[in-house]
Parts: structure tokens; sequence; C-alpha cells
């Protein structure tokens, strides 16, 4: 690939300049949904039933209430999977005959504030017929279960299977056996912003603006226009600011769709807030996993032979665009992890249940994927005798490029040299004679690590194989510069939060010799940016950067040959720096701001030789790309009372060339918080009814500052020749590692006892029952 | 529900006469009828403190108190934002971070008095990112030599 990022001369990439995007959300400047005025409010009714038939709906005289039956026109959400024996089911925007879970949007009331749309949404009268329903996955698979959806044959909707030929052979041969069954609970990705959605008829062009906390404007534009039936261009779809998404606000939201439509029929701007019971019982789910893995060890406590079985329970419906099978399909492939594994067997399924649908959230099935394999890891170490490092050591990958048991090609890493800083740092020899005195008191410490693969910036073949009927992958940018020389940068890609405003401006300013603070990334509109997918799966960066390199090298090449001739030289001797054009060993300069002007204001001086205007767009789409990390951390645990306090935790991360290592350590500490939340604290609970349990932050616990410890990064920089910038993806990784290495640290530090924690999360109760059980107790 | 109450609310020294319903929450008097949406909505209950303001000097969840019960000095993240006007000051001293000699960076819990403690001969950049109770938040980056430099770019009061 081309050098020109790669070596040195790099002025802005690498360096830990403030975010751009930061004043104006310091200093309460931010412009998000439910900022926006709206003539009309809505508040949805929700179904109190996990499943049941619509018998009656009771609308209140003088109130607008909008029902299925107004909407018999609009089309249900059915996203499509041409593989793996995917059975489509639909959504309808609001419930028709069946509710399929608590939560379910029945009707959409009307109001003037929020308060009165609530007092409409109280007056609506539901009469719903209870029928059997189910909430449990284990218990959706039983014989006689009740089914979701009566088109599948059972409440599978998705299945991937897959062994490789030599597995049996390779098992059988094998010189220990070690089995890990492990429950992740249900979560919810809790951003702080909750999902909002404002849409504002234009009477003069008869066309809506739906703003929403989107992380995909575009294809939330294709697809509620295609649902509705109206034509794509008579609506725009803005991202504002965005707080939070983390891979909820990805998928489409049915209450968006009844928002269009009733501005469509209001001619006039209605919004929707929603609030955090909503968000907690009815955005989406995820991480709802059992997960039965058995590996098989040579002598030298080498993996021989993987099996895994994964069951995802993945709710009511299936989300658009990555359909519900993204999780069981996602655990499936990338199970194997960091590993060398030579052989496979796999079969994992998506299950339908009356709750919550399912969605990607930051990391989607790996958090639970790696604690199962990283959990394996350990009780092969303990079984060998051997210390977690070096079990690791034995079976991480280490030739590069390294071609998957799953068919995925993984550019070069650094897996055992980021394990290695690791271990080094946590000092382990010293943690363990520390350990050994704590226990002689009666204290319980205990060494976690967690080595893992992240998947990043992928482009279309990467989503092809997976056979979504809506295929991801590539990105556009367009840049132009205005004749004042400032310059826009326009991409499809949706940053809310990641600071892409900033590593971007950073990319393009190196490519065209600017301050970054004079490019300006336009996103989260679809009038003003190009079509693109928008951000998630660790892809922005890589991609729309990709792009943006690309589409200012375009713009790069104009801006030389318009300062070749204003400066009588030939366009290689040319060099864009400081703000200035340059030939290259001489004191002759000029602005490029004047070769800005030159390009709209004086375009006779080049004979037609240029079209006039300076833009440039460009489409990146890579085959992906594998960072990787080692977490370690270092807990104790109270066997009194089942408390887990963290002490260290530390990141050693090599996600390729760090645009920004500020932006790049803000990422990984973040999601290093949602991973020890996950591990720690936030569970989602239904009952056996399918009633949830949890629908405040009171009783869901994301982690506050008090819960987490001091966090130490360090990075590793292996410049991948798969992207064009040497940078590789790290959004999700935090959240990806963290939960092994807690989980690992907690047993550990229980060795003593002889128990077991493969359940995340790891709470106080589920501490001081394994104890309890270990030491014979019932109470 | 429906009659509304005239009530004056003093939002970082401006004065809004507003009518509220009575059940009107402050933080929904100071985003929908005041107009200033930086104090932002995350719970509704008490937990998340994204609508935290300050009334009088002191913190309280604007979603947990009712507009008319707030006739008092708010205020809210504008106010504090144009005081500070992103001044930076410096400040120069020694650092000993034994535990993060290889870090390149690091996000670090301390006390006031644990940073004094800190402070001898590594070479970092401290940027304080928030202060809870008698906790800084501070980011740790390494640069040249044994120095420390601590930059206070949290909002201070005042010039």
């Amino acid at each position: 690939m081309s050098a020109v990022t790669k070596g040195s001369g790099l002025v802005w990439v690498g360096r830990s300049i403030r975010r751009l995007e930061d004043p104006a959300l310091l200093m309460g400047r931010g412009c998000f949904t439910a900022d926006l005025p709206a003539a009309h409010r809505v508040r949805f009714v929700r179904s109190p039933v996990a499943a049941g038939r619509i018998a009656k709906i009771d609308k209140p005289r003088n109130a607008l209430v909008v029902t299925a039956s107004d909407l018999a026109a609009v089309k249900p959400i059915a996203p499509a999977l041409h593989k793996f024996g995917y059975v489509p089911i639909g959504q309808p925007v609001l419930a028709t005959d069946l509710v399929r879970f608590v939560g379910e949007p029945l009707a959409a009331a009307v109001g003037r504030t929020d308060a009165e749309a609530e007092d409409i949404a109280d007056r609506v009268l539901v009469e719903i017929a209870d029928v059997a329903g189910v909430a449990d996955a284990r218990a959706a698979l039983a014989d006689g279960a009740p089914l979701v959806h009566a088109q599948t044959a059972s409440n599978v909707i998705v299945e991937g299977k897959m062994a490789t030929p030599d597995f049996a052979a390779a098992q059988a041969r094998a010189h220990r056996q070690v089995t890990i069954e492990l429950r992740s609970r249900r979560q919810n990705a809790t951003p702080l912003e909750a999902r909002a959605g404002h849409a504002a008829f234009h009477p003069a062009s008869a066309r809506v603006t739906l703003t929403c906390t989107t992380q995909m404007p575009h294809l939330t534009r294709t697809a509620i226009a295609d649902l509705i039936g109206m034509p794509e261009s008579e609506l725009r779809v803005v991202a504002p600011d965005v707080g939070g998404g983390f891979g909820q606000k990805m998928s489409l939201v049915a209450e968006y769709v009844v928002l269009v439509w009733l501005a469509r029929k209001l001619r006039s701007s209605v919004s929707w807030t929603e609030d955090r019971r909503e968000n907690l019982i009815a955005s989406f789910h995820s991480r709802d996993q059992y997960v039965r893995l058995q590996g098989s060890f040579d002598a030298e406590a080498k993996i021989a032979a993987l099996s895994a079985e994964v069951i995802a329970n993945v709710g009511a419906y299936s989300c658009y665009p990555t359909t519900c099978a993204v999780e069981p399909l996602m655990a499936m492939a990338e199970l194997p992890g960091p590993y060398v594994v030579p052989a496979y067997a796999c079969d994992a399924r998506g299950v339908l249940t009356n709750t919550c649908p399912m969605a990607p959230y930051r990391g989607v099935s790996r958090p639970v994927i790696t604690l199962a394999i990283e959990r394996l890891m350990d009780e092969a170490a303990a079984q060998f005798k051997l210390e977690p490092a070096e079990i690791r050591r034995r079976n991480l990958i280490a030739q590069f490029p390294y071609k998957s048991v799953t068919g995925l090609m993984m550019d070069e890493g650094s897996y055992r040299k980021t394990l290695d800083i690791a271990v080094e740092a946590l000092d382990v020899p010293r943690f363990r004679e520390r350990q050994r005195q704590a226990r002689a008191q009666g204290r319980y410490l205990g060494l976690g690590l967690s080595t893992f693969s992240e998947r990043t910036g992928y482009g279309t073949p990467a989503f092809a194989a997976r056979g979504m009927g809506v295929t991801p992958g590539w990105e556009i940018a367009e840049v132009s510069m205005d004749p004042s020389g400032f310059v826009e940068l326009r991409i499809g890609a949706s940053p809310h939060g990641q600071g892409l405003r900033t590593t971007l401006a950073q990319i393009v300013a190196d490519e065209l010799g600017l301050a970054p603070e004079r490019i300006k990334v336009v996103h989260g509109d679809t009038d003003r940016a190009p079509y693109g997918w928008g951000t998630f799966a660790s892809r922005s960066l890589v991609i729309a950067g990709g792009a943006s390199v690309l589409a200012a090298r375009k713009v790069q090449a104009k801006l030389k040959n318009i300062a070749a001739r204003l400066l009588e030289a030939a366009a290689d001797d040319i060099a864009l720096e400081n703000g200035a054009a340059r030939v290259v060993g001489t004191d002759r300069a000029t602005p490029i701001e004047s070769l800005a002007r030159a390009a709209y204001h004086q375009m006779h001086l080049f004979n037609g030789d240029f079209e006039p205007g300076i833009v440039g767009s460009a489409v990146y789409d890579p085959v992906g790309t594998f960072s990787n990390a080692c977490h370690a951390c270092v807990v104790e645990v109270d066997a009194d009372t089942g408390h887990v306090g963290i002490e260290r935790f530390i990141v050693v991360e090599d996600a390729g060339r760090l645009v920004n290592p500020m932006i790049a350590d803000g990422q990984i500490a973040g999601g290093v918080a949602q991973g020890i939340g996950n591990a720690l604290l936030e569970e989602i609970v239904y009952d056996e009814t399918g009633n949830i349990l949890t629908a405040t932050l009171a009783d869901f616990l994301p982690p506050t500052i008090r819960e987490i410890p001091p966090i130490v990064l360090m990075h590793v920089e292996t410049l991948t020749e798969t992207t064009l910038t040497g940078s590789k993806g790290l959004g999700e990784g935090g959240a990806i590692g963290a939960p092994a290495a807690v989980l690992n640290a907690i047993n550990d530090a229980l060795a003593p006892f002889g128990v077991s924690i493969n359940e995340m999360p790891a709470t106080p109760q589920r501490i001081r029952a394994a104890l309890r059980r270990a030491s014979g107790k019932t109470t | 529900m429906s009659e509304k109450i005239s009530i004056t609310l003093k939002i970082n020294g401006a004065e809004h006469a507003i009518a509220v319903e009575p059940r009107r929450t402050l933080v929904d008097a100071i985003r929908e009828d005041c107009g200033q949406t930086g104090t932002h909505i995350g719970c509704e209950h008490g937990i998340c403190g994204a609508c935290t303001v300050s009334l009088d000097g002191e913190p309280v969840r604007s979603c947990l108190m009712f507009a008319v019960q707030a006739q008092r000095d708010i205020r809210t993240v504008e106010g504090l934002a144009s005081r500070a006007k992103f001044r930076s000051s410096f400040l120069t001293l020694a650092a000993e971070l034994p535990t993060l000699s290889t870090a390149r960076s690091s996000t670090l819990r301390v006390t006031p008095k644990c940073l004094v403690q800190y402070l001898t001969s590594f070479s970092l950049t401290i940027v304080i990112l928030l202060r809870s109770g008698r906790t800084l938040f501070v980011r740790l980056r390494r640069t040249n030599s044994s120095i420390v430099r601590i930059q206070l770019a949290a909002f201070h009061d005042g010039p």
C-alpha cells in the first residue's frame, strides 16, 4: 500500500491534540435530539405482558392515539439473511394482533407536551388475552415450548453449525479434555442519552426531517422510506450530537417509523424522547448466552481441538439490518480468538423468546466468547499446573498472516508481546508471594489475564459472507476546499462520541499540509454527507479514515498542479506544508488559500487544463484487520460478603498506528469500564413469565466512577499493511477483554475454596452462593 | 393538573418568568420553559446525575425537584462554562509514579493528599478530568524530562 501516511513526516497523525468537538459539549452547547422543540409529543403505550393476543384497544375521546390499524400500509421490519437456516420474521412497528415482549409498543399517544401525551397514554385501555410465553432460551428449546413466532418450526431462528473434517480424530487423540460451562446474563448498553426522535414535516417541500439518535443515518432513511412506501428523497435523516450508542442506536427503531408517519399525517413536528424505563425494557438487549466449550489439549498444553455450543437468546424479533443472527454467528466465527486452533466444531443457535429483542452491543458476542475461552485457558492452566501466562504463550498465534480455522485471515499482531508486557508490568512472581501472604491472613487476592484479538474495519466481503440482505462495508469520503482555503470532509460514517471530527481532521491535515482546525468534518446528515453505513463494528477510523486519505490525495494532487502553475515549477516538486505550497528546496511558496482562490476565481490562468473548484471523493473498502490486546487485573474478593474490589487494571493494546493516542485511550478506558460493569454489576432480569424486574438504574447497575479502578494503558503499534493508514479499529476492545480478566482474577482469588465462577455478572450473591456450596453450608 | 403557577427561575444570573404546572420538574422547566438545554435528562430517578445543577451553591438533581421549589439561585453547565472560558493554568512540579514508569499514559484515581505524594521525578502531564468529592480524576501523560506539569484544565470559578 502507499507509504505516504506510513512513513515519517506525519505532523498531525500521532498527536494527542484536544478534541475539536469538545468545547461545545463541555460548555453545554451541544445540540441533541431532545433539545429540539416540537409541536406534538408522543408517548408510546406498551405491552404489560410478555405474550398475549390483543382483544381490544380503547382510545380516549378527543385525543389522537395511533394504533396498528392506522398504520395498515406500513410494512413490518423484516431484515433478511440468506444463510444458516434463518427464518425471516417480521416486527410490526406497532403490535397488530399479538404482543411478544413486555414493552412492545402498542399505540402512540400524541399530546402538546410530554406530560399531556402521558396523560392521554394513561387513558388508553388495552385488553390482552394471555397466551403462553417463554423467557429463557433453554426453556424455549424444550419440547412443547410455546412458539414465539408461528412460522418457525421451533424457536430456533438461526443455526450456525460447522466441524472441520479432522475434528473427531483430533479430539480423540488429545491428552486432556477441559470443559467450561458458561452463562452470560442479559445486558443493556445503557447510553446516557436514551433514544429520541424528532420528525418535522416541511410544507414547502413536502419533505420530512427525522432527527434521531442513530449510528446509521443513511440506512435509517432507506429503511423508513421502504417501510412507509415513500421516496427516499422525501426524507432527510439527521444524527445531531448523540450521547453514546454502543450499538444500541445502530438498529432501526420502530418508534422512529411511527414518528415519520405522524409528521406526514399531521403536517407538523412530532417528537419522542425515550425515558430510562423504556430504554431498559424496550430498546435492545444483548449478551444473553449459554456457552459450553470443550478444549482438547495435547501433552504440551496446546489446543488440539475445540468444540463449542452456543445458545443465544435473541428475544422476540430480529433487528435491522444485522438480524438477530449476529450474536450466534459471530460467536461461531470468532470463538477460537487469538489462539492456534487446528480443529474446531461449533453449533451456535439463536433462540426466540418473549423478551426484548437482541441487537449489537459493543463487542457483540466477543465479550462472552472471550470470557469462555479465557476461562477455558485458565482452567486448563490449573490442570496442567502452569501459570496462566504460560499456557497462553504456548497457544497464541505467532505466525502472520494466519488463516483461522473458521477462514478468517488475521493480519500481523503482537499477541505474545502484549501479553509479555502486561505480565512484566504485573510482576507475577511478586504478586504470587503477596497472594500467598494475604491468604494466610484470610484475604483473597487474584490475578486475571485476558488475551484476545478484535476483528475491526472489515469491508463488504466480510458482511457478504454472513449472507446479510443488507451488506455494509465500504465508505465514501468527499473532501472540498472552499475559496477561502477551508476544507470540508463529508463522510457517511456517523460518529457519536468517538472523536472522529478530530482524528479524521488530523489525517486529512497531514495530506494537505493544513492545521486540523481548518478541516471541518461533516457527518450525520443525509442531505449533506455521502451515502454511507455509519459508525459501528470498530470501523470508522479505518474505513472512513482510508476513504478520507484517498479523497484528500485527489485534492492534494489538484492543489499541487495549481501551485505548479502559479510557482512555475513541476507538480512533483511541490510540497504542501504549514498551510503553504512550497517548491521543494527553494523559498518559493504561496499560501494554500491562494491556490483555492485561483481554482474558483482565476480559472482563466489555466487554459482549461483543470476543472474549476477543488473537490475529491473516494471509496474505501478494506478486507479488515485484527487488533489485539492483553488485559490484566488484580482483584480482592471478600469471602464473607462476596464483594469484588479491583486493585489494578492494565491494558496493553495494539491497534496499529494511533492517530490520536488520547482519544484511543479514552475509547479503551470507556470500553473497560463497560466491561467491568458487565463482569460485576449489570444484569437484566426477567421472571419466568417474562416480566422484567430491572426497569430502573437502581436495579440495573452500570458501574459508577467508584467501581472503576485506575486503568493503566500501554500501546504497541503494529503498523498493518491491510489498511491505508496503518491503523486498526479499537472501539470495542476494552469491552471485549475486560470481563474475562475480571472473572479470571476472581477465580484465581477463590482457588483455595475450589469454586468456579463461570457466570457474569459475578455478583456478590453468586460468589457467596458458590462459596456456600463449596463449604457444604446451606445458608 | 393543568393549572399553571407563575414563578421566576434565576438561571446563571438571568431571570426567567414562566408559568408551570405544579408537577413540572425543575429540569423540564430549565430545558423546555427556559430554553437552557445544556442540562440533560438521563434517568429521571436521581441515579445518573446528568441533570445535576447548582442550587444556591449546592449540587441537586433537577429531575427530583419541582420547578416551583426552585426559585433560588440556579447555575447550570452553561453558567459554569461562561466563567471558565477554557482557562488553563500550569503548575510545574516533580512527581514519582513508580507503577507507571513503563506506561505511556494512564488514568489514575487519586486524592489530593495522594497527588502530593506522587509529585517527584517522572515526566508526566496531569490533566484533571473531574472532581468528585475529595477525589480528583486526572490523566497522566509522559512528556520529556523529570518534570510533572499539572494542567488544571477543569473549569475554574472567577477570573
